[in-house]
């Protein structure tokens, strides 16, 4: 095909406005045809854009930065490939990326027995959405989430779930070594697409043990090796006397199943533990402000502060009540709800590995030095 | 050559040349051109010499668009990093913001070949832009309104909206 070219203008350092108008000159010369009139005819000589022409890739993209609720209940329902789209495997971890690229916020208030998540998915009104399911105010404790997913305790249960609150698929931890005094860790791996589940039981004085338990929880479609480079990391607390409390971060590698405890995290940021395992962040509260910190580089060890805003923007609650979150005093959670992951269906993949769970026990430091 | 007409004078800034699907050029800064990830691999293995590019998917038309957001956003840019370094307040990113989502207030058929071009450009920030305003454009709308805005096709068997 012979392309017209016109390259022997020189037209170095000529405006762009300028070369468009050269453009038209000589659109004009070679038609005769007014601008507006010849986009018209291309318009028309070509076939009528369709959306999904468009590269399966930028429908994923699209589709995945739907509101989840109107995804499910409305637009899914458009045509066979979009219903196929959120029906993929892969789907759900665009939301992954999105969620922890911009974590939307999860509250509970009190008066209100329901979670509401705070997300910003259009323009920049934050909008509360309340949760599927009845995770009531007083049903649940130690809630933690990572990347779509939320892990929490169930009080009347004394049982550890992980469940999607948008989805409202919920999963019973299959462990006989949860209850007593445990504590779990749930964080996501996102170079190995792996969520981690981890239980912790404290041992108990003169021979001071930490006990846990790893359930690796796998993208069931990760095609992946095994190998994992993510990790868990944990605050262990060591408690000298009533108000002196020291934090520790302690560290489950995945590959050795061995615990390594790392320095202790940075001075002052020691007070009001809330706690969670998302990239490694670790909230503190003191008084109105929050301190995430976040860790940067294991082999240096380097810590970083993100300071999130001291006050929550008001929220639009979908009780009919709009919400000031400060004034509120929600509890906050760094969460990333938000996905379409199912978690019945990874501790399902997960309970069909040999040694899906694992009892790791060894000595790790010791509380007191007295 | 073209560029051989005056040797002797360098010129201040370098150019580059886009040529559109249509068989036009388009001379723009480098590092306006840069912007497109494509372009910037191109141009690192590229001897320094070949400075032209054709881009077989791009329209004229599309290709003025593309380029007006690039030399906008390198602009923009460059003034922000200004501003900061200047220490006085500015509400340059606001500002350009603004200016997006006036740019990308286009008809269907444009917002399609802009989406196009910038996948096959690979220009990151341009591409969100795209495909945030389709996502919005969707939202809220019932799946027979998405249908006859996006010229889709009703293939879908189950439809609980169908009856309204």
């Amino acid at each position: 095909m012979n392309i017209p070219r016109y390259h022997n203008h020189p037209r170095n350092q000529i405006p762009l406005s300028l070369i468009t108008n050269l453009k038209r000159h000589q659109e004009e010369a070679i038609g005769g045809v007014s601008i507006p009139e010849l986009k018209r005819l291309r318009r028309q000589l070509e076939q009528y854009a369709e959306l999904n022409d468009l590269p399966v890739e930028i429908l994923f993209e699209i589709l995945s930065r739907l509101p989840l609720k109107y995804l499910l209940q409305a637009a899914k329902y458009t045509c066979k490939l979009w219903n196929n789209i959120t029906k993929d495997s892969l789907f759900p971890e665009l939301h992954v990326a999105r969620t922890l690229q911009n974590p939307g916020h999860l509250y509970s208030f009190t008066g209100y027995h329901n979670l509401f998540f705070a997300d910003k998915p259009h323009s920049d009104a934050i909008v509360g959405m309340k949760l599927c399911g009845d995770l009531g105010g007083d049903n649940y404790t130690d809630i933690q989430s990572s990347a779509g997913l939320i892990c929490y305790r169930a009080l009347h249960e004394k049982s550890i779930y992980i469940c999607n609150p948008i989805t409202w698929d919920r999963v019973k931890i299959p462990s006989e070594n949860v209850g007593r005094e445990v504590d779990f860790g749930f964080g996501y791996a996102h170079l190995s697409k792996k969520y981690n589940y981890f239980q912790v039981s404290h041992g108990l004085q003169p021979n001071p043990r930490l006990s846990a338990a790893i359930l690796t929880l796998r993208f069931p479609i990760s095609n992946s090796p095994f190998y994992s480079d993510g990790a868990l990391y944990w605050v262990a607390s060591t408690v000298f006397c009533m108000d002196e409390i020291e934090y520790q971060v302690v560290s489950p590698d995945l590959e050795t199943e061995r615990f390594r405890a790392m320095r202790i995290l940075p001075i002052g940021t020691s007070r009001n533990f809330k706690g969670c395992l998302v990239d490694v962040a670790f909230v503190f509260i003191s008084g109105m402000r929050n301190e995430v910190w976040t860790l940067m580089d294991v082999a240096k060890d380097t810590w970083v502060q993100k300071c999130y805003s001291e006050t929550h923007s008001a929220i639009c609650l979908p009780c009919g009540k709009n919400a000031d979150a400060s004034g509120n005093s929600p509890k906050l959670v760094i969460a990333h709800v938000g996905s379409l992951v199912s978690p019945s269906k990874i501790v399902a993949a997960a309970m069909k590995q040999p040694f899906y769970i694992k009892l790791v026990i060894m000595s790790l430091f010791v509380y007191c030095d007295t | 050559m073209k560029d051989s007409f005056n040797p002797s004078i360098e010129p201040p800034k370098k150019t580059v040349t886009l040529v559109s699907s249509d068989g036009y050029d388009f001379e723009v800064e480098e590092e306006v051109a840069l912007e497109s990830q494509v372009i910037k691999d191109g141009f690192e293995d590229k001897a320094v010499d070949d400075r032209e590019y054709l881009l077989f998917n791009v329209h004229s038309d599309t290709l003025e668009l593309i380029i007006k957001y690039c030399e906008k956003h390198v602009s923009s840019r460059k003034s922000i990093s200004a501003a900061a370094a200047s220490s006085s307040s500015s509400n340059g990113e606001e500002a350009l913001k603004e200016w997006d989502e006036h740019f990308i207030s286009v008809d269907t058929n444009t917002l399609y070949d802009i989406l196009m071009a910038a996948d096959y450009l690979n220009i990151k920030s341009l591409l969100d832009l795209a495909i945030q305003k389709v996502a919005d454009t969707i939202h809220g709308r019932s799946p027979e309104q998405i249908r006859k805005k996006f010229n889709i096709e009703n293939d879908s068997i189950i439809d609980p909206w169908a009856s309204e």
